[in-house]
């Protein structure tokens, strides 16, 4: 197998000629990137103590919008916490903050932990055991070794413990990475799955519940993953005992899979199974995937029956009428002449335009 | 020409929208690219359009990069993308009568630099599924370790090991059903 391999490489290497061009063809983006760049430094700078003003305006703000009843909580906060210090003699400060950003953010809520994050989520604990409820996006967190801080990332799909270290969680619907850049890290998955991570591994928990593994399938499909590992998604959602609506959504995602990979014949027999139960709220757009799906699987034969019902009904789209005009065309001209002519109508992208008047002029059509 | 390790700074200062770690990042990462467009791709799509609009989608997307050591994983997962498109759109063309491209012509540079036996090769590697093709192309043509593999696919390294087996043994059922030139098949046989 290796010579094979090693031919197609060396023929497929890309070569400096090769390069040029596409590099050619990308001077003008890169310039009219740095066109655009240049204008924006044009615009003008924020006028002197523009910002003082505002922050003087929303700390007014602020403290209208404190009531007495607030402030006297306040004291007994701080008193309590006061209290709990001297009685400890340790620092406990009671730490509640939302993290929210939508750009990267770096802050210190404690002398001993800096976290980096872009997404959100909520800060809890004490100084020296925070806890973070992490929602969506990435947090990085620093943590200074041998201070005793014991810190936790809690999301849907995983916990992280920490002492002393320097990790990442991100979160998202493909479920929750954690990445550890220096020291090592616990991680315990939803799924049942502990690991111990050290300097550079790390650990993606996946969603448990049949609608986060849709989320899955779904984020997978969207970013081009490997149609395998989107399947392997929706079928572990459909082995979750998925609700109907769940189901049917965990079944769409399943046959796209199927479609990405060409693998045309098991799309077409789930997609035929998916109508016979119903449809459920997809079964429009059901007739039509099942009837794509039975062109490429099969051709004609098992496609023309839907693609004539879903015309008679007035609902086949351009395409789907310049396909059925081509299974037609040889048994019934007049009727595929009538196809084309209403595909022309209905509205084709520009070139295919002309392939379409092609066909009709060969079938002695205007 | 192997992407990456990327310079992380560098990364990082493109992020920033420093113009020209930008540019020397792209300089960098287009003629991985454009292999993986070349070899990912298949015959009907024309690898250094696909290039192209991987590296605008970079210029265009990096300030969203989460974390600056996944630049790898990220920019493979664009290619992905954008190879994905290119393929539906011609499999879509291939719809309407008249509009398909007729197989290998459609990018004559890459075409007319392929033998007989690359052009097999890049059938049959068009014959196996996505995820296969991807596992034969970084492990058997680029010579990439398991661990880079599963870093750059995202996946865990037991995965990446079982589905080097399956691919290895896809692409063997592919040769036989697109019936290789015997001196090709007795060749895969002995290598494998």
């Amino acid at each position: 197998m290796k010579h094979l391999f090693r031919t197609f490489a060396e023929e497929t290497r890309a070569r400096p000629e090769a390069l040029s061009r596409v590099e050619s063809r990308l001077e003008h983006v890169v310039a009219d990137r740095a066109l655009v760049q240049s204008l924006l430094t044009e615009l003008p700078a924020a006028p002197a103590g523009a910002e003082a003003r505002i922050r003087a305006r929303l700390a007014e703000r602020t403290g209208r919008s404190v009531n007495w009843g607030l402030r006297a909580g306040g004291v007994a906060v701080v008193a309590m916490a006061a209290a709990l210090l001297l009685w400890l003699r340790a620092p406990v400060a009671p730490l509640t903050e939302a993290l929210r950003a939508e750009a990267w953010r770096t802050e210190q809520p404690t002398a001993h932990v800096s976290l980096t994050y872009l997404g959100e989520g909520d800060l809890a604990g004490t100084a020296m055991q925070p806890r973070i409820e992490w929602r969506s996006g990435t947090v990085q967190v620093e943590v200074d070794p041998n201070q005793g801080v014991a810190l936790t990332v809690q999301t849907r799909e995983a916990r992280v413990r920490v002492i002393g270290t320097g990790f990442s969680v991100g979160r998202s619907a493909l479920g929750t990475a954690v990445r550890v850049s220096h020291g090592r890290v616990s991680v315990d998955c939803e799924d049942g799955t502990s690991v111990l991570l050290g300097a550079g591994e790390h650990q993606l928990c996946l969603p448990t519940s049949a609608a986060g593994l849709l989320g899955r399938a779904r984020a997978l499909a969207e970013q081009g993953a490997a149609p395998e590992d989107v399947l392997a998604a929706a079928e572990r959602g459909l082995a979750a005992e998925p609700d109907a609506a769940v189901r049917g959504e965990l079944e769409v995602a399943q046959m796209e899979a199927y479609a990405a990979d060409q693998r045309w014949t098991e799309a077409y027999d789930l997609a035929g199974r998916a109508l016979a139960s119903g449809g459920g709220a997809r079964a429009e757009e059901l007739r039509h995937l099942h009837a794509w799906y039975g062109v490429q699987a099969h051709g004609c034969e098992a496609a023309t029956a839907e693609l004539r019902a879903l015309n008679a009904a007035g609902e086949a789209t351009a395409f789907e009428q310049v396909t059925l005009a081509g299974c037609v065309s040889a048994s019934e001209p007049a009727v595929a002449r009538g196809l084309l002519q209403a595909a022309l109508v209905a509205g084709v992208p520009d070139a295919q335009r002309p392939a379409i008047q092609q066909q009709l002029d060969a079938l002695g059509g205007q | 020409m192997r992407l990456i390790p990327p310079d992380i700074a560098e990364v990082r200062a493109a992020r920033a929208g420093n113009s020209e770690a930008l540019q020397d990042l792209m300089a960098r990462a287009l003629p991985c690219v454009l292999q993986w467009c070349a070899r990912l791709g298949g015959p009907r799509v024309d690898a250094e359009d696909a290039a192209h609009d991987v590296i605008v989608v970079v210029l265009t997307r990096i300030h969203t990069l989460a974390e600056p050591e996944l630049f790898g994983p990220w920019l493979f997962g664009i290619t992905r993308r954008v190879l994905a498109g290119h393929r539906r759109r011609r499999m879509f063309e291939s719809w309407i009568p008249g509009l398909a491209r007729t197989g290998p012509e459609s990018d004559p540079h890459a075409q007319a630099e392929l033998s007989d036996l690359g052009r097999q090769v890049q059938l049959a590697l068009d014959a196996v599924s996505v995820d296969h093709r991807e596992i034969l192309v970084l492990i058997d043509i680029e010579e990439r370790t398991e661990r880079e593999v599963a870093d750059l696919l995202s996946l865990p390294i037991g995965t990446v090991r079982s589905r080097v087996h399956r691919a290895r043994q896809a692409f063997l059922a592919v040769a036989r059903r697109l019936q290789l030139p015997a001196v090709v098949f007795e060749r895969v046989r002995e290598g494998s």
